[in-house]
Parts: C-alpha cells; structure tokens; sequence
C-alpha cells in the first residue's frame, strides 16, 4: 500500500542503521512507549539489529494491558446483567478478569459483542430501544476522540440506552511516571506517533526539559522505527533534550484540532490507576458531568469488586520496562495467547503477545 | 462518512475529525474515524532524506554500489 511498503526499504533500512551504527559511542536505552511499535520493533527484529548499540525498552502503551483488574472484573458483573448488548473492542474479550473473561460470559449467554467502531454501539442503541448498550471505552488519546463523539451522537440523539465504561489512560503522564521511577534507566523516547496525530507535539515538550530527554515521535514502519531511533542517538550523542518529529506525514505539529475540541467537550482529566504501575495523577479521562446519564459507572451497580490479581503473572514488570516477556517463567508454556495469563499476551499491542507470535522459535533461545 | 479503501478491503470511515478530506487523499484510521491526512509531501520528503543518507554515508565497500544500481 502506498506510504506504508515504501518505509519498508531494506536498503534505505540499512542506510539508517549504519548511521545510528556510526554515532553512537556507548550503548543507549530507548523506550518506545506505544505496543504497535514494540510490534514493529519485535516483527521486524529492529531489536536484534540494534543489540549492543541501542537497548529497546518496551514502555505501558498498550490500552488494554493497563486497564486496571477492577475494571475489567465490573465490566464482566455489567455484561452479565439481563437485558444488557455489552460492545467492545475485539483485544479486551479475552483478557483475563479476576474470574474469567468477557468470553466466559458470553459462553453463559451474555450479550457480549465485538465492534469495530463505538459508533456501531451506537448504532446498536438506536436498534435496540429496549436493551442497554454499553461499551467499555478502553485506550489512549488515538482513541478517546472517537468515543467521545460516540458519547456525543448519542447524547444528541436522546439514546438514554448507551452508556460507557470509560478507562480512557494518556501518553504524558506514563512518560513522567517513567522518569520518575528509581529504577528509571531510559535515555530517550519513541513517542507514539497516532496519539501526536490528535494531540500534536507541544505538551512533550515540558516533559523533555523536565527530565531532560529527547522524544521524537516516531511512525510505525521499519523505517519510521529506525529513523525515530537514528534521531533520539544523535540528540543523545550531542546531548540535547528535544522534541522532534520523525513523523511528519502524520503529525501536524498542532495536532487534530476537531478531535480535540470533542476531547474537551466530553471528557475531563482524572487521576487512574494503571495496572502494573499504580495511580498516577491527571493521567486519564472520565465523562464530564454533562454526559453522566450515559456513564455505566454510574448507571449500573456492580456492588463490591474484590480483585484477585493472578500471583505468577509477572505483567506488571513487563509493562515498567523491567523484564523482558521471555524472561518470565510461564511465557509460552503456561501462558499463551489462547490461554492468557495476563492482558499483553491477549493484546495486539501487548509486548508478551509480540515475543511469542515472533519469537518463540528464535533457535538462539532453545537450550538442549 | 466516506469509503475509505485499505488495500483492497473498503470500510465506511468517519470524517468528522478530517472535514479537509477529499477523494483520493490518504488518511490514518483509528476506530473508525479518519485521524489524519497524510501529508504526500511530507512522506516524499522523508523517503527523499533516507535515498540520500543511503547514497552518501559510509558503509561496508561494495554493499553500497549494489543498491545504487
């Protein structure tokens, strides 16, 4: 397809290897925050290519890995409830509640769907006066315009029968919460190049001097991927701490402005807990008072949730950048993506899921 | 809405975000909403910098004049 096989070169590929090859002069740590890159990066075996030059820390930005078990276990009590059409995206089905998932009670005869668009949920109210339709709004600023003009239309609409159960997380304040860790060990970063085609580039830049790191937004192709890491070195080497935009073709600097006039129409800033890292303030987005008739929260009582979370599954490590998902004990054996034990092998965007669509038969890991 | 085709495969996509959209324009879409338009000269100009960093930076002798030809 054009703009996407042309940033697969091969030999341009190389030409921007050789050059992060010639100017770096230590080994560097890049974070690339979103799980569409850490697909990539992990696809295309960018990592390996990179190996004693520049380390690939795999960052939160993966919608569904970081929506918090509470969440997931009140989405699973309201699409359980008589009369309810519960809509969702496809990677949410099978991540795995305390008890069971979305799945498991679809098998008890739960309306559970699948959709493509939150305005097909809405389109599902409209269809079906005498049901509750409720779609769980999970993901990052990419997303959140979308569901907020759902939200939108069917308030416009008078469907007094759509409701969402939002857990809408944003890029920012996961960066900070990256830097601000103890343990922080990260250089520079890949910001996530979708999330800047909403909201453009200007709110990284406090970011950068703060921690003073660069962060160049960076595409999603091999050579986006490369060129992203080309720039964050050569910012390392020099030693500035710039936001740069290696994604022009898909960033306006200033962002989607309509879509961030419905951001601020809809939603409101809140503090979220994040799985794997904590509560992390002003880090997500909640329906503003304006739109709390279509709040599930508030429509629906889930009574107490009490949380297991599961003991061996080491997610939360995976998602702080701290453990690789092939360096966990049940990675490929216990769990699967068929049988998860954790949200990022069930996601699309999940770094655990990356390793072991393309690297669980990776000769160099089989010991005999 | 508009139909938007995605290599073969065609899908109703919201133009809402994109009002500047027009036939034949290349968009990124997100859940169904077109995000952005992508910026034709821009994506030449990146290809146009890469061509060049692939013709004039030092690499392993030989390898280079191959993917010139």
């Amino acid at each position: 397809m054009k703009y996407l096989d042309e940033f697969g070169d091969p030999d341009l590929a190389r030409a921007l290897f050789d050059q992060i090859d010639a100017v770096s002069t230590r080994p560097w740590a890049v974070m690339e925050v979103c799980g569409g890159q850490t697909h990539s990066i992990i696809r295309n075996g960018i990592d390996q290519l990179l190996t004693g030059k520049v380390e690939l820390i795999h960052g939160p930005g993966c919608p569904v890995c970081v929506t918090p078990l509470e969440m997931i276990d009140r989405a699973l009590v309201i699409a359980a409830m008589p009369g309810v059409i519960f809509c969702s995206f496809g990677d949410m089905l099978r991540v795995p509640g305390s008890h069971g998932d979305l799945f498991t009670v679809r098998a008890r005869g739960g309306d559970v769907r699948v959709v493509y668009s939150p305005l097909d949920a809405v389109t599902l109210a409209a269809n079906n006066p005498d049901r509750e339709v409720v779609f769980f709004a999970v993901g990052f600023e990419t997303t959140a315009p979308a569901n907020a003009m759902a939200v939108h239309m069917a308030h416009r609409r008078g469907l007094r029968n759509f409701s969402m159960l939002v857990s809408h997380v944003l890029v920012p304040p996961a960066i900070d919460a990256v830097m601000s860790s103890p343990n922080a060990r990260v250089h520079g970063f890949l910001a996530a190049g979708h999330v800047c085609s909403v909201m453009g580039t200007a709110q990284y830049r406090p970011l950068a001097e703060r921690h003073h790191v660069p962060i160049v937004v960076t595409g999603f192709e091999p050579l986006d991927v490369l060129d992203g890491i080309r720039r964050c070195v050569l910012q390392l080497e020099a030693g500035t701490a710039e936001v740069e935009n290696a994604y022009a073709r898909a960033v306006p600097e200033a962002g989607n402005r309509p879509a961030q006039e419905m951001l601020l129409e809809v939603f409101e800033l809140c503090d979220r807990q994040w799985r794997g890292i904590g509560m992390l303030p002003a880090s997500g987005l909640r329906l503003t008072a304006d739109f709390a008739d279509h709040d599930a929260e508030l429509r629906f009582d889930v009574g107490e949730v009490r949380v297991a979370e599961p003991t061996r599954c080491r997610a939360g490590e995976v998602l702080q950048g701290q453990l690789t998902p092939d360096a966990c004990e049940c990675f490929g054996k216990d769990c699967t993506p068929r049988t998860p034990m954790g949200a990022p092998m069930v996601s699309s965007e999940g770094a655990c899921a990356a390793y072991f669509q393309y690297r669980r038969l990776d000769p160099s890991a089989v010991r005999s | 809405m508009a139909t938007v085709d995605f290599g073969g495969v065609t899908k109703d996509v919201c133009l809402e975000f994109t009002p500047e959209v027009g036939l034949e324009d290349y968009v990124i879409v997100h859940a169904g909403f077109a995000i952005s338009k992508v910026d034709e000269a821009a994506a030449l100009e990146s290809l146009r910098l890469f061509a060049a960093m692939a013709t004039f930076a030092p690499g392993p002798v030989g390898e280079r004049d191959e993917a010139e030809g």
